[in-house]
């Protein structure tokens, strides 16, 4: 079975780990415990190899440190990356902000990985406002951002599709 | 080889594995279990990136790193879940085996792991603090935005003083309403815009333990400019941090709006009752007064008609001009009625004019003069060059008229009636003195109240109207009527109309 690197990237407390804990174990904690260095998460997943059949693919789904002020990514973890999930809190704008510094990051390391923009916390916003963030940032100036999801790692909502999505493509 | 590396690490928790050019475990410490995804030592012989799948994807790196295109190649803080909630930490470090200098690329790979829990648990501790704290900072931040933004974008005004009325704090609708700076106002104390005592803070029962202190008190307030404003004022107590300083919060509501219409309300139905009022004091009248004109018509009707058959002439003369004086009689009180009621319903127009005074005053002397019996005269005087004035001619024609008319009827034959025009300071003066009955003492107060006349009028026709016609144009001239009066010596009347309330003359 092929397996495929993919990372978790963005601010510190947006919902990285709770993400993967939603996809990889469908648990969620209101607990925030942040993440140090790097923890590799694995879940298969079934992938349409071509038309006719599904073939399982196993996702090693790298949890990294988020950034802070003080600290950003470090690129090394990135290396041979397939691709990454870059994940804002829709209840912070400065880490909508910080976004596309992710994606130019990543992108610097892998100049053909590919994106998925999670717009995370998704319960915690009204429709309107929701629909206004997507709106408002539609990466149409990234070719690699292949797909924007307001997603919940509290609800679940959106969370298996844009795994899943971003398996289809990187295969 | 072995034992040297095994020497080397054992002290510093190192561990240490020898993989060949395709990734497969040629030899490995005792101790990697530890790092190992499963726990486990790796079989020799078996592909490294099954126990450190960390390797999954950085082939081309590792190569470069055999190929010693790069010299080394680095993971630091890989987590490996132990026991439930207890991670360990590791880093790793990848090196070519350089142990055979001159094959090119190396033959393998030396992976070197090294613990690195406590410098991961540390910065996990403090990351987290940090991170925490960001946190918090910027949801109060956010907080404190979002109570602003209600403060901001209420539509009432807030103001916040301090125990002895200061102001700490208003909103933008607390600027607008009092026409201050949000500066101004934070030097200012609440006693400058709250005239009311009661509201301020040290009139309010405070530390009573209750935080609202009054609800909808009705206060007169002063906007920077003057004006006053009424507003509606509730106020309530803040608990601070320390509990003997105790901080105020008003929350105003311009009712002055509110205020005015009531007063506009209150006068239409004042108005109302008013005009209601005289339609039943007409109704009543028209029973009373026009019985005895209409009586006398019909009584000499009827003797005319008996004279008529019996002696034709002389006696047909008196009969038949009884019935034109009570005909007149009744138009003039229907006139008067007229007017009055006009007058009284607001709807008597004041439309002003330039006008000779003197010129219009002498055409009324003369018309009047026309019909005056042979003993009777008016004396008219006018006692100034230029008599010009401004002034509205319908409404002056019924002053002069019902006074010199009242002058004339209310004085025995044979004495004279005097009109005198003044111009004073600002203003023209009208005098009209006659030397007849006069009015009594008691009826004095009330001889600008339509339907009343003089207890002496006796049968003297009258409507009881004219006085109160007079006093209604006069006012609308903006000026003021007076008399003296004494029974038995005469009467002398007064009106003094300003000059000043003209609009310049259009052109
Ligand atoms: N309501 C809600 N809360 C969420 C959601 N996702 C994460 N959280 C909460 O947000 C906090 C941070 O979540 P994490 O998953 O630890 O965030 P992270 O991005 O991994 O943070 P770092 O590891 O510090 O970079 C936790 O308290 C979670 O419970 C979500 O979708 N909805
Ligand atoms: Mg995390």
């Amino acid at each position: 079975m092929i397996s495929k690197k993919i990372c978790m990237v963005g601010d510190f407390s947006v919902g990285k780990t709770s993400l993967i804990r939603r996809f990889v174990e469908r648990q969620f904690s209101d607990q925030y415990l942040s993440t140090v260095g790097v923890k590799i998460s694995r879940k298969t997943v079934a992938v349409e190899a071509n038309k006719a059949e599904k073939t399982d693919v196993q996702l090693l789904i790298w949890d990294l440190e988020g950034s802070t002020k003080f600290k950003g990514i470090a690129p090394s973890y990135l290396q041979g990356s397939k691709g990454i999930l870059v994940v804002a809190d829709v209840t912070r704008p400065d880490t909508i902000e910080h976004l596309e510094d992710h994606i130019q990051l990543f992108l610097s390391v892998n100049p053909e990985g590919l994106i998925m923009v999670a717009f995370n916390k998704s319960d915690l916003i009204e429709e309107a406002k929701l629909a206004k963030i997507l709106a408002q940032y539609q990466f149409t100036n990234q070719p690699k951002v292949l797909g924007i999801y307001a997603t919940s790692a509290k609800t679940g909502q959106d969370v298996d599709n844009i795994f899943q999505s971003l398996a289809e493509k990187i295969i | 080889m072995k034992g040297l590396w095994q020497k080397l690490m054992a002290p510093r928790r190192l561990e240490y594995l020898e993989v060949d050019a395709n990734f497969l475990i040629k030899e490995a410490s005792i101790g990697v279990y530890r790092f190992a995804d499963s726990g486990e030592n790796p079989d020799i012989g078996t592909d490294v990136r099954r126990e450190f799948p960390e390797l999954i994807g950085v082939e081309y790196i590792l190569r470069a790193v055999l190929e010693e295109k790069q010299p080394n190649f680095q993971l630091k803080g890989i987590a490996r879940l132990r026991e439930p909630h207890s991670l360990l930490y590791f880093d790793l470090y990848c090196i070519a085996d350089d142990s055979q200098p001159d094959v090119h690329p190396q033959t393998g790979l030396i992976i070197l792991l090294e613990d690195a829990t406590e410098r991961m648990a540390m910065e996990q501790e403090l990351g987290q603090v940090a991170k925490e704290a960001t946190l918090l900072s910027h949801a109060l931040v956010a907080a404190n935005d979002y109570i602003d933004k209600i403060i901001t974008s209420m539509a009432d005004a807030l103001i916040v003083t301090d125990s002895t009325g200061k102001i700490k704090t208003t909103n933008a609708a607390a600027q607008k309403l009092f026409g201050y700076t949000a500066v101004e106002l934070r030097v200012s104390n609440i006693s400058h815009i709250i005239e009311d005592h009661q509201l301020w803070p040290v009139q309010m029962a405070m530390g009573s333990g209750c935080t609202e202190l009054v609800r909808d008190v009705e206060a007169v307030c002063q906007m920077k400019s003057g004006a006053r404003l009424f507003v509606s004022f509730s106020c309530a107590a803040i608990q601070s941090d320390s509990e003997a300083i105790q901080d105020l919060v008003y929350i105003g509501r311009d009712i002055t709006e509110r205020k005015r219409s009531e007063e506009k309300l209150r006068l239409a139905m004042e108005k109302e009752r008013e005009l209601m009022d005289l339609k039943n004091r007409f109704v009543s009248m028209t029973s009373h007064e026009f019985r005895t004109p209409l009586s006398t018509i019909i009584s000499s009707a009827d003797l005319l008609e008996f004279y008529c058959e019996k002696y034709k002439d002389e006696k047909l003369i008196t009969h038949i001009s009884r019935i034109q004086n009570s005909v007149n009689q009744m138009t003039q009180l229907l006139d008067d009625v007229l007017i009055l009621g006009k007058a009284e319903a607001g709807k008597l127009e004041f439309k002003p004019d330039w006008l000779d005074v003197e010129d219009f005053c002498r055409d009324l002397v003369a018309e009047f003069e026309i019909n005056l019996a042979g003993d009777r005269q008016i004396d008219f005087v006018a006692e100034s060059q230029n008599t010009i004035a401004y002034m509205d001619r319908k409404l002056l024609r019924h002053i002069l008229s019902n006074l010199v008319a009242n002058a004339l009827k209310y004085s025995p034959a044979g004495t004279p009636v005097l009109f005198n025009l003044i111009y004073g300071a600002g203003e023209v003066i009208f005098l009209v003195q006659d030397w007849g009955i006069g009015i009594p003492l008691s009826d004095q107060p009330r001889i600008f109240d339509s339907f009343h006349r003089g207890t002496n009028a006796g049968n003297i026709p009258g409507t009881g109207l004219g006085m109160a016609i007079v006093k209604q144009c006069v006012e609308l001239h903006g000026g003021r009527i007076s008399f003296v009066s004494e029974v038995g010596v005469g009467t002398q009347f007064r009106v003094v109309i300003p000059f000043k309330v003209q609009p310049l003359p259009e052109i």
